[in-house]
């Protein structure tokens, strides 16, 4: 039988492959990939805590994540895209024009 | 449900969506008149936020003392910064009603965000305050430099969020609860154990990100210096107010019972916080990019009235913010008339600014040595209530640690107000007169009279911010 510890396995699972993506890749696309894991790991906790809690606020918050998530990516993308246009590159580690 | 303590919240809505037809009605040559249409609107949410009563709303939104104190500081930066960007061209030429309906936007989930007391309405509120300012950064999005830093900004801020989202639902999955009182609750009944925990340690990570500390400041220089400056304003004042009460509201209403866990935890980063802002500053050739380590320094002291977390503490905490929002609008509104005539942000164009200018050379002087924390400006006042109540909780390194990093922050201060008073211009041709637009005149010269006001007669100030947070306890 599935308990809630295995779903907050689960999603650490996914919180850490995120956050091995971020460190890890230099590419923006990749980060922003990489983030959305994180939220998608934070979704499923949500979801998950909320059905065995038997109270409804945590599929609520859900709902949001993935709402916020969708808008980050439309941000994300239009200034990959923009960074894109004046640099035609979208590594951070060869974005320094500001030196980071 | 009394939505008059909505009422701000509500102008400042109906003021972003009257810009934004403005924006679409009105012929680009009527420029001043969208500017006129917000700083009406934040006066108004000013004045209703003053009259308004205290009280909560539906359990999720409060407006105590310690929420009205940041909008006011959230609304008076707004109007300040919507007054330095009129007729500075980088905006001012741009697409200006856009420029000000993401100010807009971006004030009001600061204003939420200093009134949520429920978890969801937080996180939403803390997209709402960085999302615009993500975009405001990338605002010319032709040049380089603005690109640049709004794409790592947002990597950022994204990154930061996730991790305290991620927090949030180790706490919802240990408590069940998202109400900060339900956890503060739930905690209080003794509930603990290794989820919570994790959850109260992504938290405060999350946090750090927001709050620019160590190890999550990287890429906080690029945005401050890619950002249009009074952008950089913005973002350097009322999104660090919103950060910290943030932080305050979450510590103070649902984490009381594990204060021992977070308070280390903070009087470490506040300690390297500080030193690493100070000793990166020192290199800079960029006003900007010094302003930026500057303000990370900053946040450094700004986090130890956390680690004092007792109404002496918050209330030099939120007292020390005030002191912020002055110098820190002075010495960016200095930086603003330099860019305007010059274009440049580079400390060599400070040349001779004392014999061209004189009373900008004075006014980026006074802001500087107030920054450092010189008798008797706003800033060393600030810092006196701020360590003496450090020191009242014992944490006696961080107060040495704190006072070894003033010292060191005024060598990088000096040597700008060096460049201003004592070098000359290269060429003359280098160091063109100085015009101030009468709008940022009138920002510099508030921004004056509150470092000298703050920092002589602070009394009132104070008693302000006691009353603000004596409820939290």
């Amino acid at each position: 039988m599935l308990s809630l510890t295995h779903y907050l396995v689960l999603s650490a699972v996914l919180f850490g492959l995120g956050v091995f993506g971020v460190v890890t890749r230099r590419n923006a696309i990749a980060l922003l990939l990489s983030i959305e894991l994180i939220m998608l790991a934070v979704a499923l906790n949500f979801t998950a805590a909320s059905h065995f809690l038997g109270n409804a606020d945590g599929q609520i918050f859900a709902i949001f994540v993935i709402t916020i998530a969708a808008a980050e990516a439309a941000v994300g993308l239009a200034l990959v895209i923009s960074v894109y246009r004046n640099q035609q590159d979208v590594d951070l580690d060869r974005l320094t024009v500001l030196k980071g | 449900m009394n939505w008059l303590l909505l009422l701000p919240e509500l102008i400042l809505a109906a003021t972003l969506g009257a810009v934004l037809l403005a924006d679409l009605i009105l012929p680009p040559a009527r420029r001043s008149w969208l500017a006129g249409l917000t700083l009406a609107g934040t006066a108004a949410a000013l004045v209703a936020l003053i009259a308004s009563a205290p009280g909560t709303f539906g359990g999720v939104f409060t407006n105590d003392g310690l929420a009205r104190f940041i909008k006011v500081i959230v609304l008076a930066a707004l109007g300040l910064v919507v007054l330095s960007a009129w007729s500075f061209d980088l905006v001012w030429r741009r697409p200006w009603g856009e420029f000000l309906v993401l100010l807009l936007a971006g004030a009001l989930g600061m204003l939420f965000l200093a009134s949520g007391q429920e978890l969801v309405l937080l996180y939403v509120a803390l997209e709402l305050a960085t999302f615009p300012l993500v975009l405001l950064t990338a605002y010319r999005p032709a040049d380089v430099k603005s690109a640049e830093g709004g794409l790592k900004f947002l990597i950022l801020a994204t990154l930061g969020s996730a991790v305290f989202l991620f927090g949030v639902s180790l706490v919802y999955a240990a408590t069940g609860a998202t109400r900060l009182v339900d956890i503060s609750a739930a905690l209080a009944a003794g509930q603990t154990g290794p989820v919570l925990l994790m959850g109260l340690l992504s938290i405060l990570a999350g946090m750090g990100f927001k709050l620019a500390l160590v190890p999550f400041h990287m890429w906080v220089p690029d945005a401050y210096e890619g950002a249009p400056t009074p952008v950089t304003a913005f973002l350097s004042v009322a999104s660090k107010s919103a950060g910290l009460v943030l932080a305050i509201r979450l510590l103070a209403n649902a984490f009381p019972d594990l204060r021992v866990e977070w308070s280390g935890v903070l009087a470490a980063l506040a300690a390297l916080t500080m030193c690493l802002g100070n000793f990166a500053a020192i290199p800079q050739t960029n006003i900007k990019r010094l302003l930026a380590y500057s303000s990370i320094a900053q946040a450094g002291y700004l986090i130890m009235g956390l680690v004092a977390f007792q109404v002496m503490g918050l209330s030099a905490l939120l007292f020390y913010l005030a002191a912020y929002l002055v110098t820190n609008l002075a010495a960016f509104g200095v930086v603003i008339a330099v860019e305007r005539v010059t274009g440049s942000t580079d400390i060599e164009a400070y040349r001779g600014l004392a014999q061209r200018a004189p009373r900008m050379g004075l006014v980026l002087m006074l802001a500087l040595l107030s920054l450092a924390g010189i008798p008797p400006l706003a800033g060393f006042t600030a810092k006196f209530y701020l360590f003496a109540a450090v020191y009242g909780q014992g944490y006696i390194w961080l107060v040495i640690v704190a006072v070894l990093n003033s010292a060191l922050s005024l060598y990088y201060y000096l040597r700008v107000i060096r460049v201003v008073y004592i070098e000359p211009p290269a060429t003359a041709a280098s160091a063109p007169a100085l015009p101030v637009p009468i709008p940022l005149a009138l920002v510099l010269t508030l921004c004056l009279i509150g470092i000298l006001v703050l920092g002589v007669y602070p009394g009132p100030w104070v008693d302000l911010a006691r009353a603000a947070v004596v409820s939290l306890f």
